[in-house]
């Protein structure tokens, strides 16, 4: 397919929010593990339903969990500071441009 | 050690030993790992998401409709255009990486990372850490840890060779999610199905060299005596090192030490004013100055190299009495040498570096300048406030209102910046 002007397209559906949001927790014992479960952003509440990846990021001596998940609809970056213990929604995607 | 008859030198009959895994698609793959909407989609990691940013890696999907790496973001939607583009998430990239890392590990002492998404594993006189099993078994052990470990969307290919290169050519016969062996059984048959191309660190130049002594396939490398590739072909000790690395005889076990420390910059607006680029080169002298320090190092050289608008090049590099350890020292030298530049042109990418290392703790003080010490003091001093609370938080004057100009890359190739990050 051409386009007539391809320069239009490079448009992600990829919002930076960076805003403190709520946030439920959900600990396992057994597994050892801590999953964000329920988030409230804008009064809506969006259930998580999978941690699709967690990694550590060190910015000096803060040390922040980034947490990537998804409510099956939209996949969402959260980062939690270890620190003062808030949690921030830092972007927003659909997966499509 | 005995010299064997290199006119006689067979195919390597020994047991393959090396392992060489390949993240497929690393960057695009870790980004879809952790964006679930991005699977099974075209997805264009570029180093801009702008029109000319170059795509530094497609995803399998997108390799799918001819995008390239190397591509610019243009052409890349051309080709797919319901690719979707995002930029490197380093942090993201990196935490991948050292995840499998680990996981390699728990299989040899001997890991060699190449890359940011390919390791080369030697069980060569570890047949203790195999524990009864071969390295077929432990390959597809790998793989199903790297899914379970790292995540599900991740795959590799993995080759299993004699030497290194072997080993490598494996990786890539098959991808995505290939498991190849390849040993003196099987050789001939694998050869015949590549061209000289295929074979990794042949491009066009080394096709070329061969070209012009005769050897148009892989079957005709093989068959090539030493002298023709060494006296002839790469008219150098290369040719030697090739007859043996095409035979399965291992020539690149070779860990190289640091030499150099070096930063670059590909500009997103190319420009040529003087302000600009000296707090850009300020930036990346911060940069290189910190991971300097932070192996307890000083440098007597310095090398800045600028690529332009018109794709031509300048470079100096210049070894200078006394040693540079703080971001100034750097700095200093690295303007000085930028302003020898013979014309002012646009700037499209810069890049400083510094050699001629030393250990910082045997360095010799100016008879001269008695602050040398305690401006050295100072420098660390100011490291530790950044270690302690984020980079850039003290940072000099002229890089005041930079903010994210010079972010963060993972460079393509070695790894040794990694261990920067993480040790």
């Amino acid at each position: 397919m051409l386009l007539s002007n391809p320069f239009e397209i490079i448009n992600n559906m990829l919002e930076q929010i960076d805003e403190k949001v709520s946030m439920l927790l959900a600990y396992n014992k057994e597994k050892g593990v801590v999953k964000p479960h329920l988030m409230r952003w804008k009064n809506r509440y969006i259930p998580i339903k999978e941690v699709t990846y967690h990694h550590l990021v060190k910015s000096g001596r803060e040390l922040t969990h980034v947490f990537h998940v998804t409510d099956g609809a939209m996949d969402y970056r959260l980062h939690l500071n270890t620190l003062t213990l808030h949690w921030k929604l830092v972007e927003v995607s659909d997966g499509n441009s | 050690m005995e010299t064997p008859d290199l006119k006689k030198l067979p195919i390597n009959p020994n047991p393959p030993l090396v392992m060489h895994i390949d993240l497929n698609s690393c960057f695009a793959t870790v980004e879809q790992q952790a964006n679930k909407h991005l699977r099974g989609k075209p997805v264009l990691i570029a180093a801009y998401d702008s029109p000319r940013g170059c795509v530094v890696a497609p995803s399998i999907e997108a390799k799918g409709y001819g995008v390239k790496t190397g591509n610019r973001v243009v052409e890349g939607k051309l080709l797919a255009p319901n690719a979707v583009v995002r930029t490197p998430d380093t942090n993201l990239i990196r935490d991948v990486h050292v995840k499998f890392k680990k996981i390699c590990q728990d299989y040899s002492p001997n890991v060699f990372p190449q890359s940011i998404d390919e390791v080369v594993i030697d069980f060569e006189e570890m047949e203790y850490f195999l524990r009864d099993k071969t390295l077929p078994e432990i390959a597809q052990e790998i793989k199903s840890r790297l899914k379970k470990e790292v995540g599900e969307w991740m795959s590799c290919s993995i080759g299993i060779g004699t030497n290194r290169f072997l080993a490598k050519v494996g990786a890539s016969y098959k991808k995505p999610d290939g498991l190849v062996v390849i040993d003196h059984t099987n050789l001939m048959n694998i050869y015949n199905t590549l061209e000289l191309t295929d074979l990794p660190y042949i491009k066009y130049k080394n096709q070329a060299r061969l070209k012009s002594v005769g050897i148009f396939t892989v079957k005709d490398f093989l068959r090539a005596d030493v002298d023709t590739l060494k006296k002839r072909a790469f008219q150098s000790i290369t040719g030697y090192y090739w007859y043996k690395r095409i035979r399965g005889w291992e020539v690149d076990a070779i860990e190289f030490e640091r030499k150099s420390i070096g930063q670059d910059y590909a500009l997103r607006q190319h420009t040529d004013d003087p302000k600009e680029l000296s707090q850009i080169l300020m930036k990346l002298c911060e940069k290189m100055g910190r991971r300097l320090r932070k192996h307890k190092n000083l440098a007597y050289g310095i090398h800045v190299s600028c690529i332009y608008s018109d794709r031509t090049w300048w470079h100096r590099g210049k070894k200078f009495k006394t040693s540079q350890y703080t971001t100034l020292e750097l700095y200093k030298r690295a303007q000085y040498l930028l302003d020898l530049q013979p014309l002012q042109k646009k700037l499209a990418k810069l890049s400083v570096s510094c050699y001629g290392l030393e250990e910082s703790s045997v360095s010799q003080l100016d008879l001269f300048d008695n602050t040398l010490f305690q401006k050295r003091k100072l420098a660390d001093a100011l490291d530790e406030i950044n270690n302690r609370y984020g980079e850039f938080v003290i940072t000099p004057a002229i890089m005041m209102g930079m903010n994210d100009t010079v972010i963060d890359r993972i460079a393509f190739g070695g790894v040794k910046e990694i261990e920067d990050v993480y040790h």
